[in-house]
């Protein structure tokens, strides 16, 4: 950006008797006063510059901006300056270094140089002097936040310090910061709650035990045993493996559930009786099945005695002999007849009781079951419990079950289990017909896995949520209603249809995932399951409860202190594209969009002082049991800066430096690039002016600053010229043709780049050059601001081009005509003799040192022309290069070409 | 020589070292093609050296009024009788006592020598 010369061009442009004068501006400190000297009396101000060193103005490494310094020493003979050292500290403050000329007065001055005072800075009372050193402003504040130890109530220690994401366009899976971190500890405690079903193959064990003991029992005590060593040892071996079966299941139900043994106990003895019962009273019921056949049996003999001793006393009278035989057969039969009844009566006195007996076993069957299938947890022991309020009823959360309790340290002491999860919930307006679905007014409830109870409407319904998508909860069982009567063959037969859920049915009055204590009563319109009736009815006797579980290291929370916050982009986004997270699904862990129904977006929230782009979560993403989310959360977004780079830069420069931006430079820049986008989130806190300075050279810029001003200057196009320089602009005798450092070579340009910012390694592209002539000499840059890979390869070819050729440059001293260069500015350099090249070609100033003393200028030029060439290379401003110029060209025969 | 400030005090002439320095510098240089470029260097301020022998009591006087002059201009009236407005350019004045030491077969010296520069128009 050529030096603006304003009234003084004259002077700059006279060859003979011009007298320059110093004059510089020192703001003593970042508050003190700001003094202007010059190098004499002059125009009113003081002559306390004594010297001016130095004065030089070099493109960094890789043309990644500018820098500069000098050294001054001023006068203090009066002592003013050292005044206001007792009352400043003059580190940093600004300094600018200005030129005029005799023959003009101060206000006619121009800007040669500016910077803040640096190190080494000495006051001197022999001397009554001062020295200090001026460079170009070289460090700013850091990019981005990142909270402060203390600093906001509601951040997790494990966030303080963390930088917050700042994103710029449209970024691909940023990594979130979780600012919040609930209040967990890990459960020590294992437990399990027993299901009804684990009861129902516990009894039916039992009852094989039963059979087992009863068939060895009888074995046993036969006087003549009809069994033979062999069916014994059957028997014996029946006994021994049910009893093992049965214990090895009674022994993993008390493992899961140990302060239930007692009741197992109890349970497993009540099966047993029932189940003898049972044998005795299939085995009295077929008794008295016999007795009564061979009642029936008797009454007929005696019936046909009776008769045929009536007909030998009327036919044969006198046929005693006979008719006594009858009559004594008669007799026995009666007495038979009399023990058969008394069988008989016997045997169904047994069958009544045990008939009784089962009643009354199954009564205490059914209270044992409910007893066994309650959660009668005592106390937790959780780890970290310390942390959690102690002394005062709270609600903790393990697995989706809630319990309420106090905490003494680790241990959280229970006084009500399985409290409902929500409760009141309102349906919504259904959006189809079927059956196993309904919709819930408030989106954010988790229904998943949770058993809803509804007892308002007509009679209670229970039924289980399979899945959610957002208010659509699918449920079963159906749950059906008698609408109408069929007939059926000789009978009537019910019509039922399916019940549709809807808020005419009412709320949800509670929910959880462990079936509560709710009532069984059934709708009178109720479907009762039958033989012609379907399967499903309204009622908690139709539907199988859920094995819940507490397994040692599982999360423990507050309720109500669920949520985690996490931020997406420092500042606001216009539209957040995708939330994702790592899950594991059977084995495999994956990459996987996480449902929007778990969290919310605030594309810009105010919070701790920023304004930025959150995501809140409705519960820890390691909450959802079963479904194995990490923690670590990953973001699509459109941030509402960027993409366009020198947009980027601006903001970057002045949200994060106190310099300005030239507005003209910044909108011909951006203009000029916006075809190259950039998309790119920075997850540190790096120097302002750094970061800027390599976003930049990315793009195929550089930025720098004069005063307090940012200037932008796009490195890929040819610029009109600032000046000609002639033979008439060097000094004799100090011309020097040069070439590009040898160390400076690249011949392997790696460019690492990514799209994605979950991924572990970066993208690839490898560019070479010149490998023949020059050895690979390998170098490795890091292009994150671009996720499109064409414009990694594009920015990268263009540097690759610079770096892996050995270009001319030439040195020489010039004169104060040509104050007005600065660094980066355009010069056609128009020399005979074939001193760089056949023809007038263009260069770029890489230094300039100002010698205040001799008052000459240095400078470096780097020019557009290669080692052992005589004119310009087509490529070294690619943008403005002549359309029909295509990488390599036939100049370039050693180019490896891109490789991604 | 005398100084005229706060305070003032007489001095004897300067031995034959001393120096004045001059106004104008002209800086002349030459192009490729015999372009010439010159730039001046003019201050109205002149650097000024003097080399004194004086006594212990001088000494006394004159480091005083180095002490109540230093950070002011002060005039100046030299051996030439030409009076100019000058401040000290090094303060402390170095004095150079080596010779304030006895010497010979005791006896003591009773003068030495200072530099005084001083800066001024």
């Amino acid at each position: 950006m050529a030096r603006t010369l304003g009234a003084a061009a004259g002077e700059v442009g006279t060859a003979l008797g011009t007298e320059p004068i110093f004059i510089v501006e020192v703001t003593w400190g970042l508050s003190g006063p700001m003094e202007t000297y010059a190098d004499k009396d002059f125009d009113g101000l003081p002559g306390k510059i004594l010297t001016l060193a130095g004065l030089d103005t070099v493109q960094k490494v890789n043309a990644r901006g500018s820098t500069g310094s000098l050294s001054m020493t001023l006068d203090d003979t009066d002592g003013s300056i050292k005044n206001i050292l007792n009352a400043q500290d003059v580190h940093k403050g600004a300094v600018s270094v200005y030129q005029t000329y005799q023959a003009l007065t101060a206000s006619d001055k121009f800007l040669l140089f500016s910077g803040e005072i640096s190190t080494p800075i000495e006051w001197s009372e022999g001397q009554r002097e001062i020295k200090f050193d001026v460079v170009v402003k070289i460090e700013d504040r850091e990019v981005g936040f990142s909270p402060e130890q203390g600093e906001f109530d509601f951040i997790s220690e494990d966030a303080v310090g963390k930088a917050w994401p700042l994103c710029f366009g449209s970024v691909v899976r940023v990594p979130a910061v979780k600012i919040t971190d609930a209040v967990r500890g890990k459960s020590l405690t294992r437990y399990s709650v027993l299901t009804v079903s684990e009861l129902d193959q516990l009894c039916d064990l039992a009852a094989v035990v039963s059979d087992a003991e009863n068939d060895k029992n009888i074995g046993d005590t036969q006087l003549n045993p009809i069994t033979s060593d062999e069916n014994y040892a059957i028997l014996i071996e029946a006994l021994t493996s049910s009893t093992i079966s049965l214990n090895l299941f009674k022994e993993n139900l008390i493992f899961a559930n140990p302060v239930q043994e007692t009741n197992l106990d109890d349970f497993i003895q009540v099966c047993k009786d029932i189940q003898t019962n049972t044998r005795n009273l299939l085995l009295f019921a077929a008794q008295a099945v016999a007795a009564q056949n061979i009642i029936v049996n008797l009454e007929l003999t005696i019936l046909n005695l009776q008769i045929q001793i009536g007909l030998e006393q009327a036919k044969n009278p006198q046929d005693i002999p006979l008719i006594s035989s009858l009559q004594a057969t008669l007799a026995q039969a009666n007495s038979d007849l009399t023990d058969a009844e008394n069988d008989k009566n016997d045997a169904e006195l047994q069958v009544l009781s045990a008939s009784a007996a089962i009643a009354i076993l199954n009564t205490s069957k059914s209270a044992l079951t409910l007893l066994l299938t309650q959660i009668d947890l005592a106390t937790i022991i959780i780890d970290d419990g310390d942390k959690f309020p102690q002394g005062t009823p709270l609600t903790i959360v393990i697995n989706s079950l809630k319990f309420v309790g106090t905490f003494a340290g680790n241990t959280f002491t229970i006084t009500e289990s399985n409290v409902p999860f929500y409760t009141n919930v309102e349906l919504a307006i259904r959006e189809n017909d079927n059956a196993n679905e309904f919709w819930i007014d408030d989106v954010s409830l988790i229904l998943k896995n949770q058993y809803c109870w509804f007892s308002t409407g007509a009679g209670n319904k229970l039924v289980l949520v399979d899945n959610q998508e957002g208010a659509r909860c699918f449920f079963s069982p159906l749950l059906y209603k008698r609408t109408g009567v069929i007939e059926f063959g000789f009978e009537d037969r019910d019509i039922y249809d399916p019940i549709l859920l809807s808020p005419s049915i009412g709320v949800i009055t509670e929910t959880g995932v462990v079936l509560r204590n709710w009532a069984d009563v059934l709708d009178a319109q109720a479907a009762v399951p039958d033989l012609f009736n379907p399967t499903y009815a309204s009622g908690r006797s139709n539907i199988q409860d859920n094995d819940y579980t507490i397994e040692i290291g599982d999360d423990v929370f507050l309720d109500g202190d669920y949520q985690d916050t996490y931020i997406a982009n420092l500042i606001p986004s216009t539209e957040v594209k995708e939330v994702m997270a790592f899950r594991t699904i059977n084995g495999v862990r994956e990459l996987l969009p996480i449902p929007s129904r778990y969290y919310d977006v605030d594309l810009a929230e105010s919070i701790a002082g920023q304004t930025s782009t959150t995501l809140r979560f409705r519960r820890p993403l390691s909450g959802y049991d079963g479904e194995e989310w990490e923690e670590d959360v990953f973001v699509t977004l459109v941030s509402s800066e960027g993409p366009n780079t020198a947009d980027i830069i601006s903001y970057l420069l002045t949200t994060y430096s106190d310099l300005s931006i030239d507005a003209a430079s910044f909108a011909s820049v951006a203009a000029a690039i916006d075809k190259f986008p950039s998309h790119f989130a920075i997850l540190d806190r790096p120097d302002a002016l750094d970061v800027v300075e390599d976003i930049a050279w990315q793009a195929r810029c550089a930025v720098f600053t004069k005063q307090t001003t940012a200037f932008i200057k796009y490195l890929a196009a040819e610029e009109t010229e600032v000046l000609t320089l002639t033979e008439a602009d060097v000094e004799n005798d100090t011309f020097i043709l040069t070439m590009t450092e040898t160390e400076d070579l690249v011949t392997k340009f790696v460019a690492e780049w990514t799209d994605d910012y979950s991924k572990e390694l970066p993208n690839k592209v490898v560019l070479r050059n010149n490998i023949p002539k020059y050895g690979k000499i390998e170098r490795t840059f890091d292009f994150f601001i671009y996720n499109i890979e064409e414009l990694v390869i594009k920015s990268s070819t263009f540097w690759m081009i610079r770096y892996s050729n050995t270009w001319k440059i030439i040195k020489f001293n010039s004169f104060l005509t040509t104050l007005e260069l600065e660094v980066f500015d355009t010069v056609l350099l128009s020399f005979g003799n074939d001193l760089i090249a056949t023809s007038d070609v263009k260069g770029s100033i890489l230094d300039s040192t100002y010698d205040s003393v001799s008052n000459q200028v240095d400078y470096r030029i780097f020019t557009s022309v290669r080692s052992g060439e005589m004119d310009t290379y087509p490529l070294t401003w690619p943008a403005t290069a002549a359309i029909d110029v295509e990488y390599p060209t036939e100049n370039d025969p050693f180019a490896g070409g891109a490789s991604g | 020589m005398t100084f005229t400030g706060i305070g003032l005090v007489t001095l004897p002439n300067p031995e034959l070292q001393n120096t004045e320095g001059l106004n104008v510098s002209v800086n002349s240089r030459q192009a490729m093609d015999s372009t010439r470029y010159t730039t001046v260097k003019s201050n109205p301020d002149r650097n000024f050296s003097y080399n004194l022998r004086i006594d212990v009591q001088k000494l006394f006087q004159l480091q005083q009024f180095v002490r109540d002059n230093a950070g002011r201009r002060f005039n100046l009236t030299d051996h030439n009788d030409v009076t100019r407005e000058v401040y000290f350019d090094a303060i402390p004045i170095t004095f150079t006592d080596d010779s304030f030491a006895s010497v010979g077969s005791g006896s003591r010296n009773e003068f030495g020598e200072v530099t005084i520069q001083v800066t001024g128009a």
